[in-house]
């Protein structure tokens, strides 16, 4: 078990500590200009120069993912409790939820950004839109997916509609809530970033930094911003995925690990 | 003296559910599921059914609980009556726990429901818990971290702890071992001794049946209909000893043989 989690990371590792090597060797060896292909060392270095910025950039970034991650959450999963209400209501509207998750979001975005200004709410709102989907579709399915044993002990104790919405539909759907919410998360960071890029300076984050230094002649710069940007997504997926599952073991107590609680 | 009044009161009994013309049908274009002409359950008794997969044993348990409408006729059950909250209470093929509560969670949890919740002291609980054989140190267990038979008895509590007036039982022991079955076998029995309780028993083991009854239903099939109606004429203490008597073997034979005609009748019919 510990075997193969340690393979777990060592193996991916020593595959990214290879190919930043290959990438140092290729720059050294065919002397490609910085401008076309900056070398691994100089985006450290890069790095490192901008690293107040690119801290100060992925906070503003994160804190806009947090607020459209929230609101998708809360939003996600109303729309969830509407759809799980009825046939009618999930036949009428679920092709509007998968025009959400279809639509480009690099054409949506400059729409939102005249509608709702040069500003963090609009880079929030975009986060929002990219993220909202997973957690209506896995917070249905979990609403729906309710043992039909269970369903008839509530019925048999004429059980009120919140009664069977609270203390079951609701804690059932748990486990498909935070998955899509996971899920999500990855995608809230894509959508505040891909904000800021059209906000640009309105709003500071990685998105504008990404914007400004892609017209600018330091890819290393750039280099080390999407760097950043992307370590963020990974930052963000992990957080977001360790309290989901720590909300599972309070909620489920034994039922994943199988041994006797405390 | 005392046999005398319990053979007088017979006539006497109160009924708890009635069914009369009943039919089911699963929806317009499908055959009739089950059909019950007459049917009276009397308070107290332990009322046993049997019957091939399929002959609507299940059906009749769900009609009397309430889960499912007849398509013709009339079911007059505690369930039925909107103005009792609480008076059926439901033991289902598996333990039917929720995962996310402990035990005793688990057990108060149809206490928590309808339009009158009710309190239901710890002392209550404790009683509860050690009627069905477990004990208050379970209580704070996770369901899903309990073994198949103790998972059971908290799914009878959780069935008992509204004071019901009417117990019903869909084939609750077909998942465990012989030897923790014909232990939860006299264990109900008893409960059902104790407090008088009207219980309807869904199984498809004879000796269950026998062993637990005052009368047994036996389907027939196609169409499924009681096709006999047996009164177990057993002491009404039931103890583990009974199961070695010529009185309960015989017993045995005669459903057996009720369940082989009825299955002859269905060939035919």
């Amino acid at each position: 078990m510990s075997q193969r989690f340690y393979l777990s990371i060592i193996a991916p590792l020593t595959a990214l500590v290879l190919a930043i090597f290959c990438w140092q060797a290729v720059v050294w060896l065919t002397g490609v200009s910085p401008i076309v292909m900056p070398a691994p060392t100089s985006v450290m270095m890069a790095l490192k120069k901008e690293a107040p910025k690119l801290l100060n950039a992925a906070m503003r970034t994160s804190t806009a993912a947090i607020l459209g991650l929230f609101a998708s959450t809360i939003l996600g999963v109303i729309c969830a409790f509407g759809f799980s209400q009825s046939r009618l209501i999930r036949t009428t509207f679920y092709p509007f939820a998968i025009l959400l998750q279809t639509v480009p979001i690099i054409a949506v975005a400059p729409i939102v950004v005249i509608s709702f200004g040069r500003g963090f709410l609009s880079v929030a709102l975009i986060s929002m839109i990219i993220s909202i989907f997973p957690v209506i579709t896995s917070t249905t399915t979990g609403l729906l997916q309710v043992e039909a044993s269970l369903l008839e002990l509530f019925r048999l104790n004429k059980a009120t509609w919140w009664q069977e919405l609270w203390k079951l539909r609701l804690p059932s759907s748990l486990p498909y809530m935070i998955s899509g919410i996971r899920i999500a998360g990855g995608a809230a960071i894509v959508g505040a970033i891909v904000g800021e890029f059209f906000v640009g300076s309105g709003q500071p984050g990685l998105g504008a930094m990404i914007q400004k230094k892609s017209q600018g002649m330091n890819m290393d710069e750039l280099y080390a911003t999407v760097f950043v940007a992307t370590l963020l997504g990974v930052v963000f997926f992990s957080v977001v995925t360790l309290i989901g599952e720590r909300t599972l073991k309070t909620h489920f107590a034994t039922s994943l690990s199988g041994s006797p609680g405390k | 003296m005392a046999d005398y009044l319990v053979t007088n009161s017979i006539d006497t009994k109160v009924s708890i559910a009635e069914l009369h013309d009943v039919s089911v049908r699963f929806n317009t274009s499908s055959p009739i599921v089950l059909q019950v002409q007459n049917l009276t359950i009397h308070s107290g008794d332990f009322v046993s059914v049997v019957g091939a997969s399929g002959s609507g044993k299940s059906t009749l348990l769900r009609l009397i609980a309430g889960l499912t409408q007849p398509t013709s006729g009339t079911v007059k059950s505690p369930s039925s009556d909107s103005s009792s909250p609480a008076a059926t209470g439901m033991v289902f093929q598996s333990a039917n726990l929720v995962p996310w509560r402990t035990a005793e969670g688990n057990v108060r949890l149809p206490s928590e429901l309808g339009t009158q919740p009710t309190q239901i002291s710890s002392d209550r609980i404790d009683e509860l818990f050690q009627l069905v054989g477990l004990t208050t140190a379970d209580k704070v267990k996770q369901a899903s971290a309990l073994s198949g038979g103790m998972q059971m008895r908290i799914s009878l509590a959780r069935a008992l702890v509204r004071d019901p007036n009417l117990l019903l039982m869909d084939e609750p022991f077909s998942a465990l071992d012989d030897l923790l079955r014909m232990q939860l076998e006299e264990d109900v029995r008893r409960i059902h001794a104790a407090q008088a309780l009207t219980t309807v028993l869904v199984t498809h083991n004879i000796a269950e049946a026998v062993f637990m009854s005052d009368r047994v239903l036996v389907l027939g099939n196609r169409p499924s209909t009681i096709h006999k109606d047996l009164k177990i004429n057993l002491t009404a203490e039931r103890s583990g000893q009974l199961r070695n008597t010529p009185q309960f073997h015989s017993a045995v034979a005669e459903v057996t043989d009720a369940l082989r005609s009825a299955a002859a009748a269905g060939q035919f019919g």
